[in-house]
């Protein structure tokens, strides 16, 4: 336990309070309050209302961290931010990938499988970084932001 | 272009999982007069040795001779010789093969190059150093080169030398347009030829709070877009330069670790791809 809080990044007054709080609570109603956090937290992570914001333009990550890898993000850019349904997802990242290559026919279409398997068999095809670029321009062009004052050109 | 974006960093850590992971020896060259990269990966004891010995990047660029600190001799001297430069960082076998992660360490009498201004004498210098890499590039899978930031001679030969080029950026506003004047200034230079391809790696992204809309309007560019590596690096102290210990990162034990080794191996394994080492 002592381990925990040496890793977390509570400063010396919190990790005064938690220690305190911690000696002081009866060892059942620590463990009662430990289940009912697991449990607030597993539904949270499995509710698509609170992993996948509905609102165009907007997203409703339970963290703001890095992604956890190219299909995490190009999800996060079409499904959360873009608000994009599965399909049109799909065929708004096929129709740019044409655009860019008339000329290849091999991309796989989104069959049965979830959105994030499809990615994954669409990356043995796709180098990842590429279609971040295009999931990102298809992001940034249906969200709209302030432009910087400088701007890349 | 931009100092503190973890070049450094990227050199010694990335480049050593690369050097793990993948059936090639690698060779760190330290062109930065700074030389933090060798700082990061031997003590100052060794170090004192190996300038000692003359075991340093200075042999890649002028001959042994004795001459003032702000002047180049007159002669060319023979090549470089590796085998009296380098020096021997981590070495492992494979499928009875031998693999080596080697250094040629840094030196700041470098530094003299951006104060001296004979052309001709600067052209011989670079010169020498491009046969160095060139002699290199037939004994190392990859050979990586860390420069300093700068619009500098040293950065030129670099350039020049490479057939690949790896930008780390960090996910704020001055170290994108950083690139975006680097990547003007490579495609614009008629000496650097032919270009290098290039990627872009983001590096520093923070665990939590990020804002994204750097790493968004990077991404989307038109020109600098496709080059951004997918996989990013975290904040991590990890990566930071401790006040004790010189080592790979990727070495280190402790809690995380593991987790951290694992995203490492992601940007190695693109950089891998990247230049050519899988298949």
């Amino acid at each position: 336990m002592l381990q925990l809080l040496a890793l977390s990044e509570m400063s010396e007054h919190d990790l005064y309070s938690a220690i305190r709080e911690l000696t002081d609570l009866p060892l059942p109603a620590a463990m009662d309050t430990i289940v009912a956090l697991r449990k607030a937290m597993d539904d949270a992570l499995h509710d698509p209302s609170m992993a996948m914001g509905r609102k165009r333009g907007g997203y409703a990550r339970l963290d703001s961290g890095p992604d956890t890898g190219p299909v995490d993000a190009i999800e996060r850019l079409l499904r959360e931010e873009a608000g994009l349904p599965v399909r049109e997802a799909a065929d708004a990242l096929l129709a740019a990938l044409v655009k860019e290559d008339p000329g290849f026919q091999g991309y796989p279409p989104l069959g049965k499988e979830g959105f994030a398997t499809w990615l994954t068999r669409l990356m043995r095809h796709v180098p990842p970084s590429r279609l971040l670029h295009l999931a990102t321009r298809l992001r940034n062009s249906r969200v709209h932001h302030r432009p910087a004052d400088w701007p890349l050109s | 272009m931009k100092g503190g974006v973890g070049k450094t960093t990227v050199s010694a850590h990335a480049i050593h999982q690369v050097y793990s992971r993948y059936p090639a020896s690698a060779l760190l060259v330290d062109l930065d007069p700074q030389f933090n990269l060798t700082q990061t990966l031997v003590s100052r004891t060794t170090y004192d040795g190996y300038l000692k010995d003359g075991r340093t990047v200075f042999g890649a660029m002028e001959p042994p001779a004795k001459i003032g600190l702000f002047d180049i001799a007159d002669v060319a001297g023979a090549p470089a010789d590796l085998n009296n430069l380098k020096v021997e960082l981590r070495k492992r076998t494979s499928g009875g093969i031998k693999y080596s992660l080697d250094l040629i360490p840094g030196d700041f009498r470098l530094v003299k190059y951006s104060v001296i201004d004979d052309r001709a004498k600067l052209d011989r210098v670079k010169a020498r150093f491009l046969r160095f890499i060139s002699d290199c590039r037939r004994e190392y899978g990859l050979v990586c080169i860390d420069c300093n930031p700068s619009s500098s001679f040293m950065t030129l030969c670099a350039l020049q030398a490479c057939t690949h080029l790896l930008a780390p950026v960090r996910p704020d506003r001055y170290s994108i347009l950083g690139v975006e004047m680097l990547m003007t200034f490579v495609n614009q230079l008629p000496v650097i030829h032919p270009k290098p391809d290039t990627a872009i790696l983001i590096n520093g992204v923070p665990s939590s709070g990020y804002d994204r809309s750097i790493e968004n309007e990077l991404r989307a560019h038109a020109s600098l877009g496709g080059k951004v590596l997918a996989h990013t690096l975290r904040q991590t102290r990890f990566l930071h330069a401790g006040p004790t210990g010189t080592h790979f990162a990727g070495e280190r034990g402790g809690p995380h670790s593991s987790r951290f080794c694992s995203e490492l191996g992601d940007v190695a394994k693109e950089i891998a791809t990247f230049v050519g080492l899988t298949p």
